[in-house]
C-alpha cells in the first residue's frame, strides 16, 4: 500500500522537491503551504509522515508540530522538520515540540531518503 | 535512488525573483518605519528561503551570502542588532547583491563585484570588529572496528515524538549483521500503571559492521535525548580511520538554452483560472456531443439542434479562447515593486524631496508586456525626478510644497491598460519645444501644429540627443527609447502638461501581445494587417501629392508633411496589385515618432485577430511581426511598421549612395 506523505513549506520550490522525491519513492503526497494550510489539507486524513519547515507565516512549523501532537491521528506520526540551522538551539525546540527528527536544508534527495528510512515505519 | 534536480531550477529562480520583490517592498517599510516587525520577518523569511533553496541546487555562492545575510537578519529580528539606518542600507545593498548572485547562477555571468565588501559589512555587522571564526568540526577520534556491542534504553516519552524503537533495529540491519538482539522487558510495570504510548523497554545489539562509533551514534541521532546509550567496539583494531565520504560539491552546470528561455519558460497561475478553463472545456465537449447526436441522426429534423449545438460551441469556444488568454495575466505588482526603492535611491541623489504614490498594482497584463513596460516605465520616473520635478528651495519660490508627489497609476480601459506617470513639477514649455524643434529642422516655421503635435516632438529621437535639452523644458532625455519600447508592445505613448502644474506622460497597452486590434487591407489578391493603433488615417492621393525626392525615393506631400510611399505590392512582390498610387489607397501609419504612406489596392476593415509568430513555424520574415488566419482560412501577414521603416530609412540611403 503506498504511503502518504504530507509537506508544509511556504516555498514552492521546496515543495515541489521534495513532493518530487517521494513521489519518485513511491509516495502519495499531501501539501500544505503553511501550517494552518496543512492541518485543514490533512483533515481526518491519516499520514505516514509529516516533514515540515519550521520558518512559515501565519502558522509556523513549532505550532504545526504541537498540534499534530495534540491530535489523535497524529499523535506518533513521524514529524520530520526542515532547519537551516545545524545549531542545537532549534533542534531542541523541536524535539520539545514533538518533532521526531531533523533534516539540516540544504539536502539532495537522497539524503532526505535516508532520513526517511530512519522513521517511517 | 539518483534524483535529478535540474527540471526545479527554473522554479527555483522564479520563485527568487519573487523573494527579491518581496526583499524589496517590505525594506521599504522598513525604511519609513523601522520598527516595523512583520515586515522584517517578511523579509527574513524571503532570505531564509532563498537560501534554502540556493543550497539544495548547489549554488554554493547564493546559499553562502544568504546565510551572512540572513545571519543579520535575524540578529536584527531577534533585537540583538539594532533596526537602523545603516542595517536598511546595508541590507538593500545586499540585496543588489543577491540579485547579481542569482543571475550569475542562472546564467554564468560575473559575480557581483560588491560582494567581497557587502559581505565583510554584514559579518562585521554581526561579529563587531572581531573576524568571524567559522567553526571548523573537530574530526572526532575515530576508533574503528568490526564488532560491536550497542545498548539503548530509549526515552519513555520516545513514542509520543513520532519515533518508532523498531526502527533503530532495522537501520542496524542496514550497516551490517546483526548476530544478536535481546529485549529487556524488566522495566515494564504492572497493567494498572501501563501508559501504552511510553516505551518501557530496552535493547542489546550485536553487531558485525566496519564502522565507528561515530557513525553507530548517528543512528540515534533523533533519539539520543534522554536515552541510554552505549557503543562498545567488542575487537578494536587500529585499522586506519575511513573518514565518509563526502558528498562531491556539485558542480554548477549553465544552460544557456534555459537562461534565454527562463523570462517565458514558465508562469504560476491562479487556481480559479485554471478551474474556469477545465469548466469551459467541459462545456465545449458537451457542446461537440450535441453536435455529434445531430449529426448521427441526421435524418430527422436537424436543423434546429445543430444550430443550437454550433451556437453553444461558438460560445463555449470565445470564452474558451479568452480565458486561455487569461492565464498569461498576470498583475503588475511586480515591475511597480521596484519603483520605491528607485524613487527613493534618485530623491536622495538629486536632492529632492519625492513622494511616490502608486495604484492599480493588481492590474492584470500579458506576462511579456509586464516584463518589458518595466525599463519605459523607469525611464519616465527617471526623466520626471531629473527634470520635470524642482528642487525644493525652486517649488517654494512658486508657493509648492517641497514635498513633490509622483505618481503612477495603473488601470483597465476597455480593451487596453492605461498606466500613468505624473508629476506635480514644472510642466513642459511648449512653446521652447517648438523652438528648439525649429532650430532643429523638426518642423518647418511656418507649419501649423497643435499643442499635442509640438509636444509629440519630444519623442523624436533627434530631439532627444540634443545637448541642451534639459535648459529648455527639462524633458527629452531618452523619450524616444520608451516610445518605441511601448510601440513594440502594440502601445503608444502620449503626454499632456501644465506649465507649473506638472506632467502626466500616459502609456496605453493593450492586455494581451496575442490578440491585436488590427485593420486589414488587400494588396492583389493578397491581405495585409496592421495594427490600428499606429493607423493615422486612409486617403486616395492626388497626382500633385506624389513626388519623387532623388534622397528619399518616392514621397507623398500631404499638409505639409512628406513621407515614403512604401509599395506593399512591390515588397512581397505581389503581380496582380494596382500600381498606381492615384488608383488606388494610401494607408499613412506612425512609427517612431515619423509617417509611412502604404500602398494598398483596398482598404478591408478592422477586425480583431490572433496573432501567430511566423518563427515559430517557420523563420523570421523582415517587416513582418506575424501572420493571422482570416475567418475564410487564408493567411494575412500582420506587417510590423517599424521594421518597414527602417527599411525604407535603409533603401534610401542606399540610394543616395547609388546617387
Amino acid at each position: 500500500m503506498s504511503r502518504t506523505a504530507l509537506i508544509v513549506d511556504d516555498s514552492v520550490t521546496m515543495r515541489q522537491m521534495v513532493s518530487f522525491t517521494l513521489k519518485e519513492a513511491g509516495y502519495t503526497v499531501l501539501e500544505g503551504e503553511n501550517g494552518e494550510d496543512a492541518l485543514k489539507k490533512l483533515g481526518a486524513t491519516r499520514v505516514d509522515i509529516v516533514i515540515t519547515d519550521l520558518n512559515m507565516p501565519v502558522m509556523d512549523g513549532m505550532t504545526l508540530i504541537r498540534n499534530l501532537r495534540a491530535l489523535p491521528t497524529t499523535r506518533t506520526t513521524p514529524v520530520l522538520m526542515l532547519t537551516t540551522e545545524s545549531q542545537d538551539s532549534k533542534k531542541q525546540e523541536g524535539k520539545a515540540a514533538g518533532a521526531t527528527g531533523w533534516i539540516v536544508k540544504p539536502f539532495h534527495p537522497e539524503q532526505l531518503l535516508k532520513v526517511l528510512a530512519k522513521v517511517v515505519p | 535512488m539518483k534524483i535529478d534536480l535540474e527540471q526545479f531550477k527554473p522554479a527555483f529562480f522564479e520563485e527568487s525573483e519573487e523573494h527579491l520583490a518581496t526583499l524589496e517592498r517590505e525594506l521599504m517599510k522598513l525604511v519609513s518605519d523601522a520598527s516595523d516587525r512583520e515586515a522584517m520577518n517578511s523579509i527574513f523569511r524571503a532570505v531564509h528561503s532563498v537560501k534554502g533553496g540556493s543550497g539544495t541546487f548547489g549554488f554554493t555562492e547564493v546559499a553562502s551570502f544568504t546565510h551572512s545575510f540572513e545571519s543579520v537578519l535575524d540578529a536584527a529580528r531577534e533585537g540583538r542588532l539594532p533596526t537602523n539606518g545603516a542595517l536598511v542600507d546595508l541590507s538593500l545593498k545586499a540585496m543588489d547583491v543577491l540579485r547579481g548572485l542569482l543571475e550569475a547562477a542562472r546564467t554564468g555571468s560575473a559575480l557581483p563585484e560588491q560582494m567581497p565588501d557587502v559581505l565583510r559589512a554584514l559579518d562585521a555587522l554581526l561579529h563587531g570588529d572581531a573576524t568571524a571564526a567559522a567553526a571548523t568540526p573537530t574530526p572526532a577520534a575515530l576508533s574503528t572496528a568490526t564488532k560491536w556491542l550497542i545498548k539503548f534504553r530509549p526515552a519513555e516519552g520516545i513514542l509520543r515524538t513520532g519515533m518508532d524503537p523498531a526502527l533503530i533495529t532495522r537501520e542496524f540491519e542496514s550497516l551490517g549483521t546483526l548476530t544478536r538482539i535481546s529485549c529487556d522487558r524488566s522495566r515494564i510495570p504492572v497493567l494498572k500503571d501501563l501508559d501504552p504510548i511510553n516505551c518501557h523497554l530496552a535493547w542489546e545489539y550485536e553487531l558485525e559492521a566496519v564502522s565507528t562509533a561515530e557513525a553507530l551514534r548517528d543512528v540515534f541521532a533523533f533519539v539520543e535525548d534522554g536515552a541510554e546509550i552505549t557503543i562498545q567496539p567488542l575487537n578494536a583494531r587500529a585499522v586506519p580511520a575511513v573518514n565518509a565520504v563526502a558528498t562531491p560539491q556539485r558542480a554548477r552546470t549553465i544552460d544557456p538554452h534555459a537562461a534565454a528561455a527562463h523570462s517565458a519558460s514558465s508562469i504560476r497561475v491562479p487556481i480559479a483560472k485554471v478551474d474556469r478553463l477545465i469548466n469551459l472545456v467541459g462545456e465545449i465537449v458537451i457542446a461537440q456531443s450535441m453536435l455529434e447526436d445531430a449529426v448521427r441522426t441526421a435524418q430527422q429534423s436537424t436543423e434546429n439542434k445543430l444550430s443550437d449545438a454550433l451556437t453553444q460551441l461558438v460560445r463555449g469556444t470565445r470564452d474558451l479562447q479568452e480565458q486561455v488568454m487569461g492565464i498569461r495575466m498576470v498583475p503588475l505588482a511586480s515591475t511597480f515593486g521596484r519603483f520605491p526603492r528607485l524613487v527613493r535611491d534618485l530623491s536622495l541623489a538629486c536632492n529632492k524631496h519625492v513622494r511616490l504614490e502608486t495604484t492599480g498594482e493588481e492590474t492584470e497584463l500579458d506576462k511579456h508586456v509586464v516584463e518589458l513596460i518595466g525599463d519605459p516605465l523607469v525611464h519616465l520616473i527617471r526623466n520626471s525626478l531629473d527634470h520635470g520635478i524642482e528642487a525644493p528651495d525652486e517649488r517654494r519660490a512658486a508657493g509648492k510644497p517641497e514635498e513633490s508627489v509622483l505618481s503612477i497609476t495603473a488601470e483597465t480601459r476597455g480593451g487596453s491598460v492605461v498606466i500613468e506617470v505624473r508629476d506635480d513639477g514644472r510642466g513642459i514649455d511648449v512653446e521652447r519645444v517648438r523652438r528648439k524643434a525649429e532650430r532643429d529642422g523638426l518642423v518647418q516655421p511656418d507649419a501649423i501644429l497643435s499643442e499635442d503635435e509640438i509636444l509629440s516632438l519630444v519623442f523624436r529621437p533627434a530631439f532627444s540627443t540634443a545637448d541642451h535639452v534639459t535648459d529648455i523644458s527639462g524633458r527629452g532625455v531618452g523619450l524616444d527609447v520608451v516610445k518605441r519600447n511601448v510601440e513594440a508592445l502594440n502601445g503608444s505613448v502620449s503626454i499632456s502638461t501644465r506649465r507649473g502644474i506638472g506632467t502626466t506622460f500616459r502609456i496605453r497597452l493593450p492586455l494581451t501581445l496575442a490578440i491585436l486590434d488590427g485593420l486589414s487591407f488587400r494588396v492583389g489578391d493578397q491581405v495585409f494587417i496592421t495594427s490600428l493603433l499606429s493607423v493615422v488615417r486612409s486617403l486616395r492621393p492626388s497626382r500633385e501629392t506624389l513626388r519623387h525626392i532623388l534622397r528619399e525615393g518616392e514621397v507623398l506631400a500631404i499638409e505639409s508633411e512628406t513621407m515614403p510611399l512604401v509599395r506593399l505590392h512591390r515588397l512581397f512582390g505581389i503581380d496582380s496589385a494596382n500600381e498606381d498610387p492615384v488608383q488606388g489607397i494610401v494607408v499613412v501609419v506612425e512609427h517612431d515618432g515619423g509617417r509611412l504612406a502604404l500602398l494598398v489596392d483596398e482598404v478591408l476593415g478592422q477586425q480583431q485577430v490572433v496573432v501567430k509568430r511566423l518563427e515559430e513555424h517557420w523563420t523570421r520574415v523582415e517587416s513582418v511581426m506575424g501572420a493571422t488566419i482570416l475567418g475564410d482560412g487564408r493567411v494575412a501577414l500582420i506587417l510590423d511598421t517599424q521594421a518597414l521603416a527602417r527599411r525604407c530609412r535603409g533603401e534610401s540611403a542606399t540610394a543616395q549612395h547609388a546617387a
